[in-house]
């Protein structure tokens, strides 16, 4: 996916109000409920957005994503700024300004 | 698509085509699968794919081979968009669920879930497996206004559809079984609101304030739940209200499979008292229409207890009528079914032209533009008829054998 709005480290994402998710298959389903649009995650995609709760900054579910597949933290912070970029740029997650 | 999926054989069991034998495997699966499907080409695969998705079985299809994990890529991939936007739907339509119940038991009216959101939480592990089309709702008869005046704040209103037919109406007609579907702002989800379950010629005997006693609490929300034996009844109903033919009511419609899918789940996963389901389908006089359905259901391979059907089954039945039914209204896939009657498709009663198209039954005039409207969208069935008169001459011969058997009773 092309890159979404810039993600800083530091920033505390959580999910939009009005996404509601399902478990479906091995996959997770994300529907926007505004549009119907919906999406559906990964295993990894899935732990990033159950990560994505608004208690913690994106540094920490980099950190938390290192430990748990054991990747150099380069990659991993790439892969997950891009893919949380994505989820802001279709309004699926927003910055917790609390 | 016409298929010629079901043959009887001398031993009276029944054999069905590849394409119908993986459907069945996946729901109502047998101790040894009736197909082996590695080695199919890509037609086989296709046709497989137009039949699941006629049948709405596509999301249940793609649980099925992704436990097995050898089909094609490309077959996986297509039922998996199907799957995964099944999966959004039913998202969708239990958060409208969650707004339409709500807002119902705040106006006091007390809701009872019919059709998929009743079967999607009593008997689907998975509510995406379940196609779900809109969200069927049972209010009691004399609080169908107050209904529909307690959705108006949440968007839901008659659709246009129903405007231009001028259905509002028949809101207050007796013999509907619900109020015109209500849209959302939306226009996503449809919220039907049914004071009754059947329709004009079934059941005149219905106790509609029995189903109420003996609904279930749901232990997700203040709505209630049909009985496990009044919820078989009522997709059994529907089975062939859709199935059966022979009048204009009897509306044939995609999906059989699901519907016996439905049939299947039920008696998979719900506790059944059939001795109440044999004693309700005969009191409300539809002893011979339950038992059709789940003498289908039995012959697809679904563990419908025998003694249950020999109960319900009609004096003079002959098995080759019922598997007859299975074959011309079940193991098929085209949209337009000669399944009507000859009187019915030219000669419809000015009831008919009335209640469906909106015409004035007292104007000739009025009428013949009903008549006209009614022949246009109808021409598609009649092509059908033309072109397959051997399917036409089996289907009224069906129907004659149903209504007979029906008239029995």
């Amino acid at each position: 996916m092309s890159t979404g709005p810039e993600v800083v480290l530091e920033e505390r994402l959580r999910r939009q109000e009005g996404v509601l998710a399902q478990e479906a298959h091995g996959r997770t389903v994300l529907l926007r409920l505004e549009d119907g649009g919906y999406y559906a995650l990964d295993e990894v995609g899935a732990m990033i957005w159950e990560l994505c709760d608004g208690s913690r900054a994106v540094a920490e579910i980099v950190a938390l994503l290192c430990e748990e597949f054991d990747a150099p933290e380069s990659t991993v912070q790439e892969d997950v700024l891009e893919f949380i970029g994505d989820l802001r740029r279709e309004r699926l997650l927003v910055v917790d300004a609390a | 698509m016409r298929d010629q999926a079901l043959k009887p054989t001398l031993d009276g069991t029944v054999t069905v085509s590849p394409e119908y034998a993986l459907l069945l495997d996946a729901i109502a699966p047998l101790d040894v699968a009736r197909t082996d499907h590695r080695g199919w080409n890509s037609d086989l695969w296709g046709r497989t794919l137009r039949i699941a998705d006629w049948h709405r079985l596509s999301p249940m299809l793609f649980c099925h081979l992704a436990s097995r994990g050898d089909a094609p890529a490309p077959v996986r991939s297509a039922l998996e968009r199907a799957y995964l936007a099944s999966s959004a739907r039913s998202l969708f339509i239990s958060d409208a669920q969650r707004r339409v119940v709500g807002a119902l038991l705040a106006a006091e009216v007390p809701a009872l879930l019919l059709k998929g959101a009743a079967l999607v939480e009593t008997v689907y592990p998975d509510p995406a497996q379940r196609e779900m089309l809109d969200l069927d709702i049972l209010v009691a008869p004399e609080q169908i206004a107050r209904a529909s005046l307690a959705l108006a704040p949440l968007g839901y209103r008659p659709s246009e559809a129903a405007d231009a037919l001028g259905e509002t109406s028949m809101q207050l007609e007796p013999t509907s079984p619900h109020a015109p579907a209500l849209v959302g702002r939306e226009q996503l989800v449809a919220v039907e609101l049914h004071h009754h379950l059947t329709i004009p010629g079934e059941g005149r005997r219905f106790q509609i304030d029995q189903i109420w006693d003996r609904a279930r609490p749901s232990s997700r929300g203040p709505h209630l739940l049909p009985s496990p034996e009044d919820l078989l009844l009522h997709v059994s109903l529907h089975f062939t209200r859709n199935r059966l033919g022979g009048s204009y009511r009897r509306r044939h419609t995609g999906g059989a499979l699901a519907q016996v899918c439905d049939i299947a789940r039920i008696v998979e996963h719900e506790h059944l008292h059939w001795a109440r389901l044999v004693a309700s389908a005969r009191s409300y006089g539809l002893d011979t229409r339950v038992f059709l359905a789940l003498f289908a259901a039995r012959e697809l391979g679904v563990a419908v207890p025998e003694d249950a059907l020999a109960e319900l089954q009609p004096h003079g039945f002959d098995r080759a009528v019922g598997r007859r039914l299975v074959t011309l209204r079940v193991l098929r896939a085209d949209d337009h079914l000669p399944v009507r009657t000859l009187r019915w498709m030219l000669a419809p009663s000015r009831e008919v032209l009335s209640r469906g198209w909106n015409a004035d039954p007292t104007a000739p005039s009025s009428l013949a533009r009903a008549y006209m409207r009614r022949a246009k969208a109808h021409a598609p069935l009649a092509r059908s008829a033309i072109r397959q008169p051997g399917m036409f001459i089996q289907d009224r011969r069906l129907n004659g054998q149903i209504r007979a058997l029906e008239d029995r009773m």
